[in-house]
């Protein structure tokens, strides 16, 4: 590989490009030192923002708290309704539960829950 | 790589990547083309076959993952992504980007035309009548909430990774993962149990419209947040050069802004 290299770079010596990249060290301190510019500022910014990953974890935990019971509640409710008798179901309008034709799976809905509307005879 | 670079700096006068031909462009094209066509074909019940289907999709994340690889490759080892070219693969995101602002803005557009001036047939009342709308406070209050602290994990995980803090970015990119898994799981919960379907008027058409447009955004923004834990995970991504996860980023902080929208209008206004 190395011997590659210096049998290469002896080449491209003796051809007659140009080496098209010089090295420009006021340009390369330039770039280095705002990198580590960047990286010192990250530092400080990294603690910030895990900080307030961590502090919205109880907010998460406490709207949680709210939300599940409703959301018990609501499930409940749905599941409830399916035990109806046909006569006392919510009464479907024209507009309800459309059906020009099949989708290509069937008959139901994509994301076809035990509380949707019963599918309409035809 | 040594020849390679001594090669590019030799003889490449410019920092651009001039790409070489790669086939997968072309198989793309033909995969998409036979996807769309056996699409349309089930959905007009021309036919019924999932196989010819199920092979297009297959044939599509096949391509897609070798296409990625060779990305991964240029940018990794082959050292091809300049900063230049990092500009340019970010500006090329950015619009794609704009577009889908664009997509997103047509379907508010639907959103609107139908809830500002309801039609008769559905009573010209929004949302219209004997159809339950959904509860702001409920479910959609958590996913918000949700959305919200996965931008703050993000760029808790970005900043470490610029601080070259490896264990704190890949931490933070697992909690962004997990909170937009999360965020799936709880939509389809939500969509299962919501009492009305995709085919209940047009307040169920531009309310799944809307929201499954953001959901399947979600989880392509999950999938990428997978691959730049696996990234992350092998040494590609570094402190200076992470164009594929600023990509990801960028998409996310979308998402989350996309996301107050929806829920402003089709949980909080539209109800």
């Amino acid at each position: 590989m190395l011997r590659r290299t210096a049998q290469f770079s002896k080449q491209a010596a003796r051809s007659n490009h140009r080496i098209s990249f010089t090295p420009d060290p006021v340009k390369g301190e330039a770039f280095r030192s705002y990198q580590e510019h960047v990286v010192q500022h990250a530092k400080g910014t990294t603690t910030l923002w895990r900080n307030i990953s961590f502090l919205s974890l109880p907010l998460l935990a406490v709207c949680a708290y709210y939300v599940v019971p409703k959301e018990i509640h609501h499930v409940e409710h749905m599941e409830a309704l399916v035990k109806l008798p046909d006569d006392q179901w919510p009464v479907e309008m024209d507009y309800q539960n459309m059906r020009h034709r099949k989708f290509f799976w069937g008959d139901k809905s994509l994301f076809w829950g035990p509380t949707n509307h019963q599918i309409s005879k035809e | 790589m040594m020849q390679k670079n001594m090669k590019t700096n030799l003889y490449q006068s410019n920092p651009f990547h001039l790409v070489k031909p790669s086939p997968w462009p072309m198989y793309l094209v033909f995969g998409l083309f036979g996807f769309l066509l056996n699409l349309t074909m089930m959905m007009h019940n021309i036919t019924d076959n999932y196989m010819m289907l199920l092979i297009n999709v297959i044939t599509l994340i096949y391509i897609g993952l070798l296409w990625s690889r060779d990305i991964m490759g240029e940018a990794t080892y082959l050292g091809e992504h300049t900063s230049k070219v990092s500009e340019g693969l970010n500006m090329g995101f950015l619009l794609f980007l704009m577009t889908e602002l664009m997509w997103f803005f047509g379907m508010f557009w639907a959103y609107f035309y139908s809830a500002l001036t309801p039609s008769v047939e559905i009573g010209e009342i929004w949302p219209p009548m004997s159809i339950m709308p959904m509860q702001a406070t409920d479910l959609p209050l958590f996913n918000t909430l949700m959305l919200l602290m996965s931008g703050a994990t993000m760029t808790y995980s970005h900043h470490a990774l610029m601080a070259r803090n490896r264990f704190n970015s890949m931490f933070g990119l697992f909690l962004t993962m997990l909170l937009g898994f999360l965020f799936i799981i709880c939509q389809y919960f939500e969509y299962y149990y919501c009492s009305y379907t995709l085919a209940d008027s047009v307040y169920g058409s531009v309310f799944f419209m809307l929201t499954g447009l953001h959901g399947m955004h979600v989880m392509t923004g999950t999938l990428l947040l997978c691959l730049n834990f696996y990234r992350l995970y092998n040494y590609q991504l570094t402190s200076e050069k992470h164009t594929g996860f600023n990509t990801s980023i960028l998409l996310w902080h979308f998402l989350d802004v996309a996301w107050l929208f929806v829920y402003i209008v089709c949980y909080y206004w539209g109800v």
